[in-house]
C-alpha cells in the first residue's frame, strides 16, 4: 500500500474533490454568507487533506466532509458572537414542538401546498437561513443532501430520535414561514378563523 | 380510516414514510392508506410538495470556480500528513 503524496492526493482528489458543490452549499446555508462559506469550504478542504491518511478509502467521503465542515463551522460560531445560538439549541433542545403542522392551516385553502411552488427560491433560501442552526443543519442534510437519518446521527454526534424530532419540527418551523409568506404576497387566502399563529 | 392504519397512525408517520424511513408500521400500510384515504391524501401532496420545493431552491447551487481555484491551489501548497 502506497502512502506517497502524489498517491494521497490522487485519492483525494477523486474522493472528496467531488463533493465540493455539496460541501459549498452546506457552507453557504450554515453560514447564511457567500464569503464566510467560502471561508469555510477551504478550511475544510485543508483539514480534510491534512487528516486524509485517517479516512477509510471508498466509504462515505461526503458525510465525513460534511462532518468537517460543520465542526469547524460551529468552532467559528463558539467564538462568535453568534454564541447565543448554542445557548438556546442546548436550553430547548426537549421543549415542545409550539408549531402547529402547517396544514391544518393550510387545509381548505391550499390542502396540498400548491403555494411551495410559486415561492421563488431565494425566499426559500432565506427562510432556511432563519431557522436556528441545530434544526437548520439538519432539515439542510435531510432535504437537500439526501442524508438518511443514520447518516445524518452520525455527522452530528447525536442519537437518531434527536435527529427526527429536530428535523420534523425545522421542517414544521420552515413550512410555517413559507406558509406565512405566501399568505402575506396573496398567493394565498387563509379563511378566517382557519389560519393559526 | 381504512383497512390496515388509521388516519393518525399514517399522517404520523408521513415525514418518516416520504424519508424511506419507516420503522414501525409496513411501508406498504402507509402506502395503501394514502392512496385509498381521501382525507390524508393531501397531506401526503403537501409533503412532497415541500420537498420539490426545497431541491429546487437549495439542491443546485454550484461552488464559484474561483473557489474551486482556490482550493487547488491551498491541496498544492499542502501535504497530507502520513
Amino acid at each position: 500500500m502506497s502512502d506517497a503524496p502524489a498517491a494521497m492526493k490522487a485519492g483525494f482528489e477523486e474522493e472528496a474533490i467531488p463533493y465540493l458543490d455539496a460541501v459549498y452549499r452546506f457552507a453557504l446555508r450554515l453560514t447564511g454568507d457567500s464569503d464566510q462559506a467560502e471561508d469555510l469550504v477551504q478550511e475544510t478542504f485543508l483539514r480534510a487533506y491534512r487528516s486524509w491518511d485517517q479516512y477509510t478509502r471508498g466509504t462515505a467521503a461526503k458525510s465525513w466532509l460534511f462532518t468537517i465542515c460543520r465542526n469547524a463551522f460551529l468552532r467559528t460560531l463558539e467564538r462568535s458572537q453568534r454564541h447565543e445560538e448554542i445557548v438556546r439549541e442546548n436550553v430547548g433542545r426537549h421543549g415542545p414542538d409550539p408549531v402547529d403542522p402547517v396544514w391544518l392551516s393550510a387545509n381548505g385553502v391550499d390542502p396540498e401546498g400548491e403555494f411551495f411552488d410559486a415561492i421563488v427560491d431565494e425566499r426559500i433560501i432565506d427562510a432556511i437561513g432563519a431557522l436556528p442552526e441545530e434544526f437548520r443543519s439538519v432539515v439542510v442534510l435531510a432535504d437537500v443532501e439526501a442524508f438518511s437519518y443514520a447518516e445524518i446521527a452520525e455527522l452530528m454526534d447525536m442519537p437518531v430520535g434527536t435527529v427526527k424530532s429536530r428535523l420534523f419540527r425545522g421542517r414544521r418551523q420552515l413550512q410555517r414561514a413559507l406558509y406565512e409568506y405566501a399568505v402575506e404576497m396573496g398567493y394565498i387566502s387563509p379563511r378566517a378563523g382557519v389560519e393559526s399563529s | 380510516m381504512t383497512n390496515g392504519i388509521s388516519c393518525e397512525d399514517a399522517l404520523r408517520q408521513v415525514q418518516e414514510y416520504l424519508d424511506g424511513e419507516v420503522q414501525t408500521v409496513s411501508k406498504a400500510q402507509i402506502k395503501q392508506h394514502f392512496e385509498v384515504c381521501s382525507r390524508c391524501y393531501p397531506h401526503l401532496n403537501f409533503e412532497k410538495a415541500y420537498r420539490e420545493a426545497m431541491r429546487r431552491a437549495a439542491a443546485g447551487e454550484a461552488a464559484p470556480p474561483a473557489l474551486r481555484a482556490k482550493v487547488a491551489a491551498l491541496l498544492a501548497e499542502s501535504e497530507p500528513e502520513s
